[in-house]
């Protein structure tokens, strides 16, 4: 089957039986549902545009597998410039969609296992990259979504998965049969769990020897029998509920994140990716969070969008040639091509894994998230500086239409005279969508702890740097040891 | 003359690439008919940059003429460069 376009991957999801709760509701029609529809929006977008012109260079590979075209997310890196183009194609998307198009979790997954499958081959002689490898073919031959679900519900976070009072906290192994295992727990804040043909399970830390019946991973079809949807609420969510009034901010897309309920679901052994290896956690773990760290290359595409608004908003209020205004976008530009240069230079660095699979330069990756975890939010509140405080006093879309009141709003919402009022709405729609709406899930609490919080990232800068060649440098060139020197 | 286009992905471009194409189409008025790269009856390619970087491989032309647009600002050069390929064509 060929590259699937937006309307044949609706298609697809039409045809699941996912079981999604929301409001306390079972929801019948996920693909139609105006809460979660902007969500499937934004992943039709990954689709939709591997078809452009514009676009393609970006959106699709060459597969290693079977040499034929496939949509990129569904490919296995395979040199530095196909993780160049996954950072190049994270900003494109993130400009175009202005939230979280969600594909890129189970992109990193499966490049993740890609890698740790092999190595484990490597050690037991077991078949996971043999099994791997033909999940990812289904996968690419059917352009599928996969959830990379990673983040389980952890319960005392001061406890080991075995200690905790509920041993389903984290989810496990609970029963092996002949033919597969099954499996009990949770994922929590799972990125377009329900706009997924397939979940891909990794273990959340490292697993100890006591832990083993949780270093557990393999992939599901995502209506498998026993696995239930709750979504989460989004700030403003209810919005789109309201039809699609200026309200909303952004009129098309938006993202969705869900816990995922797994009740004794039954995995058949040639979707098991790992089977209490434990000492292979880490790599997995590392090699999920590395590459999901370089994903975040897709906030610097919403930075583009949010720096646009704001220098919109400055000339409809007057003040964009006021020279501090002038200057916090000149600074809200250099931070977000900050972002761009950690995402594209842990690209450049990346390497080879003995897989053949290409891995990013995990110190870069870690910190350009670690960046990623701050300067999303000053670029946000530089731009509610300029916006005003009308992005959070401005009155419904019901109200602009009123016939007894709208005529107020028209007239003293006005900013500059040959600016509609309206479009001043709604670029402050926009503005309070991604800085404190809907999308601020994705563009501030995500990039704070999607792929890890900013300690985990402070760890591995730690161990990752090269702190005693740092000092030998120190070391010789204050003659404390001697060194082969230019004198 | 048919001269097939290529587009970079477009991860920032600094213009309007697919209307600078427009733009270059109209002004080389029914000239130049432009169709996809892969047109392998295409008399040879414009590579359509978002920016000076111009990341596009150009590998898979190699052999057949090609030409590049980095910025909207090489729109003139451009109908330049195709009328005279299309005249030297005729
Ligand atoms: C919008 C969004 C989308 C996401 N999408 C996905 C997804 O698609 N797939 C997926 O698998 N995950 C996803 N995640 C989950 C993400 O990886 C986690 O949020 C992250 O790992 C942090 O886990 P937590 O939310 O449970 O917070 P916690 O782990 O509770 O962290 C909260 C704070 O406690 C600290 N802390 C936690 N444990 C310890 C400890 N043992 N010792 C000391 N300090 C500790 C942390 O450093 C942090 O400061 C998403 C998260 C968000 C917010």
């Amino acid at each position: 089957m060929a590259m699937m376009n937006a309307k044949q991957y609706e298609e697809s999801l039409r045809k699941l039986n996912l079981k999604v709760y929301q409001f306390g509701k079972r929801v019948e029609n996920v693909v139609d549902d105006p809460i979660i529809r902007p969500s499937m929006n934004a992943v039709a977008a990954t689709y939709e545009f591997a078809h452009r012109p514009e676009h393609e260079d970006l959106m699709v590979a060459t597969s290693h597998l079977t040499g034929e075209r496939i949509n990129r997310f569904t490919h296995i890196h395979q040199s530095v410039d196909d993780l160049v183009k996954k950072s190049k194609m994270g900003r494109m998307l993130g400009r175009n969609t202005a939230c979280c198009f969600q594909r890129c979790v189970g992109m990193d997954a499966m490049n993740a296992l890609s890698i740790t499958t092999y190595d484990i081959d490597a050690k037991y002689g077991t078949e996971y990259n043999k099994r791997f490898l033909k999940f990812l073919e289904y996968v690419q031959k059917n352009d599928l979504v996969c959830d990379g679900a990673m983040t389980d519900t952890k319960g005392d976070r001061s406890l080991p998965p075995h200690k905790q009072a509920d041993p389903d906290l984290f989810l496990r192994v609970v029963e092996e049969k002949v033919d597969g295992i099954v499996v009990r727990g949770a994922k929590a804040h799972q990125t377009g769990a329900v706009n997924s043909h397939e979940i891909i399970i990794m273990p959340t830390i490292t697993m100890r020897e006591e832990d083993k019946d949780y270093a557990v991973s393999f992939a599901v079809p995502s209506d498998s029998e026993g696995i239930t949807y709750i979504i989460g609420r989004q700030s403003c969510d209810t919005r789109k509920l309201e039809g699609m009034t200026i309200d909303r901010g952004n009129m098309y897309y938006g993202g969705h994140e869900a816990l995922v309920v797994f009740d004794n679901v039954f995995v058949p052994w040639d979707r098991v990716f790992m089977y209490k290896e434990h000492e292979f956690t880490t790599s997995l773990v590392e090699n999920f969070a590395s590459y999901h760290r370089q994903s975040y290359a897709c906030k610097v595409g919403v930075g583009d969008v949010l720096i646009g608004a704001t220098q919109t908003i400055a000339e409809m209020n007057g003040t964009d040639r006021a020279s501090h205004v002038r200057d916090k976008i000149v600074e809200m530009n250099h931070l977000n091509e900050t972002l761009y240069c950690g995402c594209i230079a842990c690209a450049s660095e990346g390497h080879r894994e003995h897989s053949g699979t290409y891995q990013v330069n995990v110190l870069l990756a870690n910190v350009h998230k670690h960046n990623v975890t701050r300067f999303p939010y000053e670029i946000a509140r530089l731009s509610q500086d300029i916006a005003g405080g009308l992005m959070v006093t401005l009155p419904s879309a019901a109200d602009f239409e009123s016939p007894e009141v709208g005529k107020w709003l028209d007239k003293y919402y006005k900013g500059r005279a040959d600016v509609p009022t309206e479009h001043r709405m709604r670029i402050l729609r926009l503005i309070e969508n991604i800085t404190l709406g809907t999308a601020a899930v994705g563009y501030l609490t995500e990039s704070m702890h999607g792929a890890g919080s900013p300690q985990a990232q402070r760890i591995m800068i730690a161990r990752l740097v090269n702190m005693n060649e740092k000092q030998r440098l120190a070391r010789e060139l204050c003659g404390i040891d001697k060194g082969d020197h230019v004198s | 003359m048919k001269v097939g286009v290529k587009y970079c992905g477009g991860c920032n471009p600094s213009y309007d690439r697919v209307k600078t194409v427009k733009e270059l189409e109209e002004r080389l008025g029914g000239k130049v008919e432009f169709v996809s790269w892969r047109d392998e009856n295409a008399d040879g390619v414009v590579i359509v940059a978002g920016c000076p970087v111009s990341c596009v491989d150009g590998e898979p032309f190699a052999g057949r003429p090609s030409w590049r647009i980095n910025g909207h600002e090489d729109l003139d050069g451009m109908v330049k460069s195709l009328e005279e390929a299309a005249g030297e064509k005729r």
